[in-house]
């Protein structure tokens, strides 16, 4: 009989890692036959619970040192094989079932895996993409190397310059990005201080720049990101494993500090050693497309799509071959005003990974094109393969309610969400008794009972004339809800008409956003007298003007920019906070494209509150967009001048300066009042 | 006679991509091909054998010689022709090497290797790629690998011939991606080589190994000590010391470069490249004669025989560009011995300008370094000056005494290292001391307040910076003046038209705010003694950061409450500190004395009549302006100078005046006059936009009537109101200067426009900064 050696051994170092290791444990169990782990001094769970998968505990003092704690680990595995994870990691089915497949391979040394790491937790979102060591025959000369971002091939190919290192084609996991923010910065900066150390003593070494540079990046400091990245490519010797991701992260970090000039060498020196790399495609086609270079842009984007598939050692950003190209290749022929081109790009991008912004984006381009909304129904249903429920959404979203409705009626299925978008268009048709005949039937212990009862109301309120909803109100049980309260004392409101006696300003603080959120809701609607004065009511004693500030406010939070500019242009006669007023004002101006007027109320606001930073920094943005829209229709007559192609890159990197700034300083208001 | 046989001889490893191409190009002309292979693992072997090739399979063991002398032993015919896998026989060399190896004279022949640079630059260097095959001759060293001492030890230099075949190398090509790899791989083999077989040769190998990892300082280390090690008559010798010399002017070590590049001559008499950078060496330290004689005898060289690695094409063009500049620059004339005197101090920014400006007329540059942290010395060394160091004393006086005292020429020439001489100004100083009728005289420094350098933003000063050796001394700590050093002596001093141009806002500003952390430590240690003479200094200070308030303060505490009979200046920069702080009354107080006293300094007239204007007396204004206009501008030499305020600033403001009085027409004729003259524009335009409400029509319309809407003009509006904080307005000329500059015919000059941009988001940034917090974002915010 044949001696199997293909046993496996999963070793792992941990510390306080409760909320991941269960769902580590749980994709490799019954795929591995030992379970190592070097515990480095949890003070949570974490040992019983891998005690519970029948691992080894191997308790080992934290020293600053990931390779020593790792090594530890492969000390007491008797396995043939080592397989590497972290906690946060798992592995996907396909991959814990092929592992003994990998085991029993002969002449291979060790297998590669591709790291997916989602960058946002929500379902299908971007993710990156790398490739990492993870399994090596367990051979006493394989040790790992290196303090902080601890290597094993090193020791693999001192050990046997042959070495077959194969890739498995099999991924693993990751969730380390899009774990608590609080936490990952805890990490980074303890992963900063070891590469600090490290670098004392040797201050040039490339490997550890880079990782200091990508914790920096990380954290958002990206000076000195930037700064670690260039002693990083100085000293990097071509041939290393993360020259590539190196050139990649580089540029990223200079695209976000708007070091365009820099960015563009980067990508086409690095393009030069790795020419089918379609992440610096995609990264010329950015800062192309912010520079307004539409057509060099467009050439870098349709480059990056024509990869059909991006080699597996390169890091890459999934979508930079397909969705994400398209969607920007979209844009391009936007501007371009080739809206058929658009349309098909985003079709395209859809194609890749549906979400409602793509679909949002293809409606807006379709109605362009002046198509009903029947007619936009049925390309999506035939282009996109989008399902009922999507399209009765982007119905309404279009704001074509008749069609919408039509679909909801021949929808066979029922459940509340229904109902609730039903009602909404019917408000919005002011059919408002039927609405509320749909809204009634939501039973009253749904989640979506607040949003019924809200409708309920705006319905019965917008009816002329407008009439009482306290019997609905009461109906509801539901004695904490914010809706509730805020419902019951704006109905008062209609029917005393005066508020004084009726709303402690204080009591109502907490409810403040919510009566806000009705106020517009119903401005939308076009009852702007019902919103004035539920504002009025907010507004307490400071009587119109403020109650026109605090709406008008509100509404462009939520995106209502023709509204909230004439409601604010009306509150400066009477707010308290007039500079607030006028930028709040040039800010809507700005988002209607109606840029001296909104240079104009910037500069007011300046001019009455020179200490506000936010201010100073929307005056210098609208004056930096004027000067490159001259800019840049002077390139369309010269292309080729020195002064102009200087100043459309200083220009578009001061604009990126500012945007950076303004989201520091808070410059989009929020949708609650913070009084 | 039979015909003899030729082996093409080859190394190879993982060389796939470029073999095919090499066999290819020399297959038909050799009868046998020997690759030894040293390892590959990609398809090398087998293209090799496909083509015809005998192939030989060895391990590395990090020794090229004896890679290829493996390949020799396997060949079998009469001759060897050697090339590496990234080369390849040009084309129409086949037929001279078959002939070559019929040859009964000769052992070896160099053929010439060529280069394709980065910057699509020829190289071309020989080498012996072609020798007869006999056990004897064997490659020697590890790396770079010769065959030529095993040739010379038995047959001598003279067995070699030249031949004209060509090989073009493909290796060194910046955009493969091994390059880096390769060069530290090469860089690995060099530094285990055994100390004792160091030699010239191999140091040669480890610098340009250096000089492709962009290291130049440990690459001219290693040049230098080749050198030394490395006879004149050694292959490599001429390549080595061009390399040499490249580096050391890529270092801007021109002194060095110089020195190298003369005794190099001596040995190599017709290698005329050492000629052409001789010249420019001297070019670029501005000694522009002889710069002019080195490249006449470069262009009157035969070309050089061809073992000399040479540029040809690249410098023949070059001289042509060169020749131009120099013939204007050369200054042919007797005249007296002239020392340049140049005291500096951390100025590495600007050595190198004001060196260069004065090289060719001066016999001898004197250095004196007060204490430099950074690379300025070395610079002024290198540009060929006598460097000398003093103890900064906070003694402006001291220091210059000591430098003259260093000179050894008749005449002096005082120079501060932000300071240049324009071009103009050399020959006339030359002129001047040709047949000179004084002893000393006054030359025009010219300090520009911004970047600009233009002459509507500057004042002039006259200052003794041209006189006789033995004739003067200074004196004074930081106001120096210059005084008779034998008393008697001295035969007046006067005033010469020659400019110096002081280049003080050109540095960076950390560096500006450094010097001015220098003065005031100067000022307060030097001048404890008199606080008066203090005060008006720290005031001057203050005045030229244009922090008026506190340098009208400094003024104040400087004058007491006696009437000190100071310097002319004194009262400019008082009473403009006064206008700018808005104090008209004082003003007028200050001033009313010194234009007694100072009838001639026409500023002291323009601040009363500006004052006045503030203060509402219009027809007192009036006058002075006029009085102004029939005083010109004030002698320089006398004076702190503005230039126009007895010209077109007066005329403008006299203007406005008309203006304000309601002759709007009157006004504008004389702006619309001052406009033609080149210095006086922007003045003219501005005063245009002073006074736009009281035009009938918008100032568009205005200057379209008078013919003057274009860019130029309109962006100059831009400005004007950018600086006057009307951000909106500007903007809005702005954009009409960008419609017009689209009906100009090419080339259209973007400059104005951009310029103005520039101005407008700096002056808003400005102007939005000042009231926010130290630590605000904001303030970090540059368009730069």
């Amino acid at each position: 009989m044949q001696i199997m050696e293909n046993t496996i051994s999963l070793c792992m170092i941990v510390r306080n890692e409760e909320r991941n290791l269960d769902r580590c444990l749980k994709s490799t169990y019954g795929w591995v036959d030992e379970i190592v782990i070097v515990d480095t001094g949890s003070t949570d769970t974490t040992p019983e619970i891998a005690r519970a998968y029948g691992a080894l505990v191997v308790h080992s003092k934290w020293e600053n040192d990931f390779s020593r704690a790792r090594n530890e680990g492969l000390r007491h595995a008797t396995g043939h094989w080592i397989v590497v994870l972290d906690a946060d990691e798992e592995l996907p089915l396909e991959t814990a079932q092929n592992l003994k497949v990998l085991a029993g391979t002969p002449d291979v040394e060790a297998w590669t895996f591709t790291l997916v790491s989602p960058v946002s937790s929500t379902e299908n979102g971007p993710s990156t993409r790398h490739l990492n060591l993870r399994m090596f025959r367990n051979r006493p000369a394989y040790r790992f190397e290196g303090a902080i971002h601890e290597q094993v091939k090193p020791a693999i190919l001192r050990e046997n310059c042959g070495a077959a290192i194969k890739h498995s084609n099999l991924s693993i996991m990751h969730y380390g990005y899009i774990r608590d923010f609080a936490e990952r910065r805890t990490k980074t900066l303890r992963n900063i201080s070891l590469l600090r150390e490290a670098l004392a003593k040797n201050p040039a070494d490339a490997f550890n720049n880079y990782n200091l540079a990508a914790s920096y990046h990380t954290l958002g400091d990206l000076e000195k990101a930037r700064d670690h990245y260039a002693v990083a490519l100085n000293h990097l010797d071509q041939g290393t494993g993360f020259a590539a991701v190196l050139y990649r992260n580089y540029g990223l970090c200079l695209y976000d500090l708007g070091e365009y000039n820099t960015v563009l060498d980067l990508a086409d020196k690095a393009l030069a050693l790795f020419p089918d790399y379609p992440d610096l495609y995609f990264l010329k086609g950015q800062v192309f497309w912010e520079l307004g270079m539409l057509p060099q842009a467009k050439v870098s984007f349709f480059k990056s799509t024509s990869f059909t598939h991006t080699p597996p050692d390169y890091t890459t950003t999934e979508g930079v071959t397909g969705y994400m190209a398209f969607e920007n290749l979209a844009e391009i022929h936007t501007r371009q005003g080739d809206l058929n081109e658009a349309v098909a790009c985003i079709v395209k991008a859809l194609a890749g990974k549906p979400s409602f912004r793509l679909f949002s984006r293809l409606c807006t381009l379709l109605q362009k094109q002046n198509q009903s909304g029947a007619e936009i129904a049925g390309f999506l249903e035939h282009k996109t393969g989008a399902d009922r429920w999507t399209v009765i959404q982007l119905l309404f979203y279009l704001q074509e309610y008749e069609e919408c409705l039509n679909r909801i009626d021949r929808e066979p299925s029922f459940n509340f969400e229904i109902s609730l978008l039903k009602a909404k268009c019917q408000i919005r048709l002011n059919r408002y008794a039927k609405a509320i005949e749909v809204l009634e039937d939501i039973a009253p212990d749904s989640p979506l009972a607040e949003d019924a009862l809200r409708q309920i109301c705006i319905a019965t309120w917008l009816q002329h004339p407008r009439k009482d909803a306290g019997e609905q109100i009461s109906g509801f049980d539901l004695p904490d809800s914010p809706v509730v309260a805020v419902c019951r004392v704006i109905n008062a409101l209609i029917l005393n008409g005066n508020h004084k006696h009726l709303f402690d300003v204080n009591q109502m603080k907490g409810l403040q956003n919510e009566a806000m959120d009705i106020a517009v809701e119903v401005l939308t609607l076009g009852d702007t007298d019902l919103a004035l004065a539920i504002g009025m009511m907010l507004s307490g004693p400071n009587g119109l003007g403020e109650a026109y500030y605090l709406v008008g406010r509100h509404a462009l939070a939520q995106g209502h920019y023709q509204k909230a500019k004439l409601l604010l242009e009306k509150a400066l006669d009477g707010c308290l906070e007039k500079a607030e007023a006028y930028y709040l004002i040039g800010t809507a101006c700005a988002k209607l494209n109606l840029n001296n007027r909104s240079l104009r109320y910037y500069l007011e606001a300046h001019h009455r509150s020179p200490g506000e930073e936010r201010y100073v920094a929307s005056v210098l943005e609208q004056l930096t967009n004027h000067c490159l829209a001259l800019i840049a229709s002077a390139i369309s007559l010269d292309d080729g001048d020195p002064d102009l192609r200087t100043a459309l890159f200083k220009l578009t990197s001061l604009r990126k300066k500012l945007y950076r700034l303004k989201e520091v300083l808070g410059c989009q208001p929020e949708p609650s009042a913070s009084a | 006679m039979p015909t003899r046989t030729l082996s093409l001889c080859m190394i190879a490893k993982n060389e796939a991509d470029s073999i095919a191409r090499c066999i290819n190009s020399a297959k038909g002309f050799v009868d046998e091909i020997i690759v030894v292979d040293t390892g590959s693992t990609d398809n090398t072997k087998e293209i090799a054998r496909t083509l015809g090739a005998k192939v030989i399979e060895e391990t590395w063991n990090n020794d090229f010689s004896a890679a290829r002398n493996i390949s020799l032993e396997h060949a079998t015919g009469d001759w060897i022709l050697f090339l590496d896998c990234d080369e390849e026989l040009d084309l129409a060399s086949g037929p001279v090497l078959r002939e070559a190896i019929q040859s009964i004279t000769y052992e070896g022949y160099f053929v010439l290797v060529t280069n394709t640079t980065e910057n699509n630059l020829q190289l071309t260097s020989p080498s012996i790629r072609l020798f007869r095959n006999r056990k004897s001759f064997r490659f020697e060293g590890r790396i770079h690998e010769q065959i030529a001492p095993a040739i010379i030890k038995q047959y001598g230099i003279r067995s070699i011939a030249n031949i004209n075949v060509t090989i073009i190398h493909h290796g060194y090509d910046p955009n493969t991606n091994n390059i880096k790899a390769k060069i530290n791989r090469n860089l690995e083999i060099l530094n285990s080589y055994p100390e004792e077989k160091r030699d010239g040769f191999f140091l040669y190998n480890l610098g340009t190994e250096y000089l492709r990892l962009g290291e130049q300082k440990l690459a001219l280390e290693n040049y230098l000590k080749a050198l030394d090690l490395t006879k004149p008559g050694q292959a490599f010798g001429p390549i080595l010391v061009k390399r040499t010399i490249a580096t050391l002017i890529a270092l801007n070590r021109y002194r060095v470069a110089i020195e190298q590049l003369q005794y190099y001559q001596t040995i190599y008499t017709d290698f005329n490249d050492l000629f052409y950078l001789e010249a420019f060496c001297h070019f670029k330290c501005g000694c522009f004669s002889k710069a002019k004689v080195c490249l006449e005898r470069y262009s009157n060289m035969p070309p050089p025989p061809r073992w000399y690695p040479t540029e040809n094409v690249y410098y023949l063009s070059s001289t042509k560009n060169l020749m131009p500049i120099l013939e204007t620059s050369v200054i042919n004339k007797e005249y007296p011995g002239l020392s340049v005197c140049i005291i500096g101090r951390d100025e590495s920014a600007q050595t190198y300008q004001c060196l260069q400006s004065v090289n060719e007329i001066a016999r001898e540059i004197i250095f004196v370094d007060t204490g430099s942290t950074d690379r300025s010395p070395a610079i002024a060394y290198q540009m060929g000056a006598k460097l000398y160091s003093f103890p900064w004393n906070n003694n402006f006086a001291d220091t210059r005494n000591f430098a003259v005292s260093l000179a050894g020429e008749e005449w002096v020439l005082i120079l501060d290292a932000d300071e240049v001489l324009p071009d103009q100004s050399r020959e006339r100083i030359v002129d001047l001391i040709k047949d000179a009728r004084h002893d000393g005289y006054l030359l025009r420094v010219c300090t520009f307040l911004d970047r600009n350098l233009s002459t509507t933003n500057c004042c002039f000063k006259g200052s003794c910076r041209l006189f006789r050796k033995d004739r003067y001394r200074f004196q004074g700590a930081v106001l120096e003046e210059i005084i008779p050093f034998i008393p008697g002596s001295g035969a007046g001093l006067t005033a010469a038209d020659i400019s110096i141009h002081h280049l003080h806002y050109l540095a960076p500003d950390t560096h500006i705010a450094r010097k001015r952390e220098w003065k005031l430590e100067t000022i307060r240690e030097g001048m404890a003694h008199d606080p008066r003479q203090r005060d008006y200094a720290l005031g001057v200070e203050c005045f030229s950061r244009q922090d008026f308030q506190s340098a009208a303060s400094y003024f104040a505490s400087s004058l007491g409450d006696t009437e000190w009979a100071g310097v002319p200046d004194f009262f400019y920069y008082f009473g403009m500190s006064l206008i700018n702080t808005g104090n008209p009354a004082r003003t007028l107080t200050v001033l009313e004395r010194a234009t007694i006293r100072y009838p001639d300094y026409t500023d002291l007239f323009y601040l009363q009549a500006i004052a006045h204007f503030m203060r509402g007396n219009i027809e007192v204004s009036e006058q002075l302006f006029k009085r102004c206009l029939e005083m010109g501008d004030a002698p320089w030499e006398k004076y702190l100078a503005t230039p126009g305020t007895g010209q077109y600033k007066a005329k403008c403001s006299l203007g406005t005046i008309y203006a304000q009085k309601g002759d709007v027409n009157r006004a504008l004729e004389i702006f619309l006059e001052a406009v033609g003259t080149p210095s006086a524009f922007e003045q003219a335009i501005e005063s245009i936009v002073f006074i736009r409400d009281k035009l009938s029509v918008p100032i568009e319309r205005f200057l379209e009537q008078n013919g003057l809407l274009n860019t130029p003009s309109v962006s100059t509006v831009s400005r004007c109101l950018a600086k006057m904080g009307r951000y909106e307005e500007s903007l809005k000329y702005l954009a009409l200067a960008g419609d017009l500059i689209k009906s100009e015919t090419p080339p259209r000059n973007y400059a104005v426009i951009t310029e103005s941009i520039d101005l407008l988001l700096t002056r808003y940034l400005w102007h939005a900064v000042q009231p926010l917090p130290e630590d605000s974002p904001l303030r970090k915010l540059s368009l730069n």
